[in-house]
């Protein structure tokens, strides 16, 4: 019996065949204008749902408008977005859905601190480049190296910097805190404690108070008779208008600087604006300058609707215009590393976040776009935020 | 001796608003248990609904709160007689288990929330103090508008609901029917009208709840089930099947939070609730109020 040379050349060209395909699929796809997916995972409901009504459009319409120029090097962006709820576990699971169903090699996210730690350990295990719009907590920062998980919010410990410096300045030396169980507040909280004896300040009580909390009458009560000259707040828009009402309710007008504009600025809708009037509150941007200006113009006329002219839909649009120049600055949108890699060249990307002229993407050792002297401090009347004298 | 008095006036009157809130609820679970033997898990959902036909109509129509009112009071009804009319009778008419009209309920709730979430993007539905922010003042303490209001429409729902019961022919023919479903049939009462009738009024009440509560901390479309739950709590601490140990075993979980909030933290009151109810069902599981005024012709499992 005689072996017929020829016996498994079928297979091994069949074999051969497939392995070819797969490795010219990136540039097979990339040639047939193959859509680049980018997963998006934020809160379109639980407590910080409003912050997305304003970002998530904004999402959106950066899309759209990369769509029409053309897309990527010929290939549209397609946006798979999914609701988190504000849940870790949720969040998680469509960054898991976005890499196994829809293959995605980059994510945009938002809102939460509590929701972004979790995504940041999955990025950092699955090495899946995620940018998020709103997460303050200084957990999230990396400090060594190249970072698999971007923001564009400003982390704790500058806005409390800011914060403490302007209650100084103002000569409140005993505080009170009223902020969330969740991890932006507790997070600040125990940065609050750790900065304020370098400025001069006591922290005499606090709050943590759980979301959807119905009533905060007590909690402003035992604030109140601590002797707190000033209160420090960093909590999520209807805990602060809970907050504002029990004050009220208690006859107490304190001085209170809230360390979220984005957060004041929804509040002062679920309650009498002028229950925040002589708040104050900070935030890394520039709302006066043309280029927040022209965001702020586009998005209006995009969505038809008012907009919060705060840092929300700024830092949406650095988050995703930063997502969109690292695709295009990667070389090649279909991997992780590259795209990874481009977060950090893009040194003439010219912020709406950030003061006048803020340019610039991320550096290596520094996964948050700002500094210190971006912080601006905003005050209120009448539910609409203007620099302070 | 006015310093204890402002210490725990505030305690006392966010205490007893919340609970009265919890306990509205776990009264409005306790009609319809009553007439039916049915638990309506859409309870929180007729009170979410009911805030957004508040809010629409103050927001959206410009109506004036007491038009808005006794509108979002009509919703909660009308909830309550479809949810009845198109899942509840046909179901209890095919004699199906009633985890089916259960689940029915639930299901509703679940539309419910997640229609109204449509409409308004699952965003806030702000409605403000019905008597503004400023504090009332009694014997030098401020307190809350909203709070005492909640307290006073609570009293007047309870002793409305035991007149109904107690005092008229249509309160002997809900009692009766929750009492023996079958005799009443003979004795010649419509049945069906009293599983209809209790649904309604359990409506109503939930409606009240919500929009009592919604000045306090704003509804989102999701934010019945939460109601919903604590109104629960309420029902099984005070006990199962009696409107007014319901009512108690909100205020007793009411008062308890409020302790907690103003001596521990704020963090720790939902904590505090859910050991209180494990504590009840340990020891005594048919509620801590079961006994409290029970009418003789009224189901419970005491």
């Amino acid at each position: 019996m005689t072996r017929n040379p020829f016996r498994y050349l079928k297979t091994v060209l069949a074999v051969s065949a497939l392995l070819l395909i797969s490795a010219l699929q990136p540039a097979l796809a990339a040639a047939a204008g193959a859509p680049i997916n980018v997963g998006f995972t934020t809160d379109f409901s639980g407590p910080a749902a409003t912050l997305t009504m304003q970002e998530a459009p904004v999402v959106e319409m950066i899309v759209k408008e990369i769509n029409k120029a053309g897309g990527i090097n010929g290939r549209p962006i397609n946006l798979i977005t999914q609701d988190n709820a504000s849940d870790p576990a949720k969040a998680v699971g469509n960054a898991k859905m976005f890499k196994e169903k829809y293959d995605c090699k980059v994510i945009i996210a938002g809102v939460t601190s509590s929701v972004c730690l979790a995504l940041k350990n999955w990025a950092d295990k699955n090495h899946v480049p995620i940018i998020a719009i709103d997460p303050a907590s200084d957990r999230l920062l990396v400090k060594d190296g190249k970072s698999w998980f971007f923001r564009t919010e400003d982390p704790i410990f500058l806005s409390v910097e800011a914060a403490l410096a302007r209650m100084k300045k103002l000569g409140h030396t005993r505080i009170a805190f009223e902020g969330s169980t969740l991890a932006w507040g507790t997070d600040t909280l125990a940065m609050i404690k750790e900065k304020a004896p370098a400025y001069g300040i006591k922290v005499v009580s606090e709050a943590l108070v759980e979301p959807k909390a119905k009533d905060l009458t007590i909690q402003v009560k035992k604030l109140k008779d601590s002797g707190a000259q000033a209160v420090f707040c960093a909590d999520y828009e209807a805990e602060t208008a809970g907050l504002a009402k029990a004050m009220s309710s208690v006859g107490w007008k304190p001085y209170v600087i809230h360390v979220s504009a984005a957060n004041i600025t929804s509040a002062t809708k679920l309650g009498a604006p002028e229950m925040f009037n002589g708040w104050e509150t900070l935030q890394a941007a520039d709302i006066s300058k043309p280029l927040a200006r022209k965001v702020y113009d586009k998005v209006r006329a995009y969505t038809g609707k008012p907009v919060d002219e705060d840092k929300k839909v700024l830092r949406a649009y650095d988050a995703i215009s930063l997502l969109v120049a690292a695709l295009k600055a990667s070389g090649n949108p279909d991997d992780s590393t590259a795209i990874r890699d481009a977060f950090y060249k893009l040194p003439s990307y010219e912020r709406a976040t950030g003061k006048k002229g803020s340019k610039g993407g991320f550096v290596v050792g520094k996964n948050h776009l700002v500094d210190l002297d971006d912080e601006i401090i905003y005050s209120i009347k009448n539910g609409k935020i203007q620099p302070s004298k | 001796m006015n310093n204890i008095l402002a210490d725990i006036v505030p305690i006392l009157i966010v205490g007893l608003s919340l609970g009265s809130l919890f306990g509205l609820v776990g009264l409005a679970y306790t009609v319809i248990i009553n007439a039916t033997q049915l638990v309506n898990f859409g309870q929180g959902e007729f009170a979410m609904v009911a805030v957004a036909v508040c809010w629409a109509s103050l927001t959206k129509l410009g109506l004036p709160l007491y038009v808005a009112f006794p509108l979002a009071i009509l919703a909660g009804a009308l909830m309550g007689y479809l949810t009845n009319a198109a899942i509840v009778t046909p179901l209890l008419k095919r004699d199906v288990h009633p985890f089916y009209p259960i689940l029915g309920t639930m299901s509703v709730g679940t539309i419910a929330a997640g229609t109204v979430g449509i409409f308004t993007g699952f965003y806030w539905m702000p409605i403000e103090h019905f008597f503004g922010n400023e504090p009332l003042q009694l014997a030098g303490v401020p307190m809350d508008s909203q709070g005492v209001l909640i307290i006073l429409a609570t009293v007047a729902i309870v002793t409305g609901y035991w007149y109904l019961l107690h005092k008229t022919r249509l309160g002997l023919a809900l009692r009766a029917t929750g009492f023996n479903r079958e005799v009443s049939l003979l004795a010649g009462i419509q049945v069906s009208k009293m599983a209809s009738l209790s649904f309604v009024i359990s409506g109503m009440i939930a409606a009240v709840a919500g929009v009592l509560c919604a000045p306090f901390s704003a509804f989102t479309a999701t934010d019945g089930l939460i109601l919903g739950i604590n109104g629960f709590i309420a029902l099984i601490v005070g006990g199962w099947g009696n409107p007014y140990a319901a009512v108690l075993g909100g205020v007793l979980v009411g008062l308890i939070r409020a302790v907690i909030v103003g001596y521990i933290s704020s963090a720790h009151a939902e904590l505090g609730t859910f050991v209180v109810l494990m504590v009840v069902l340990t020891i005594k599981p048919q509620g801590l109020f079961s006994g409290f005024m029970m009418p003789k012709t009224m189901n419970s499992r005491t």
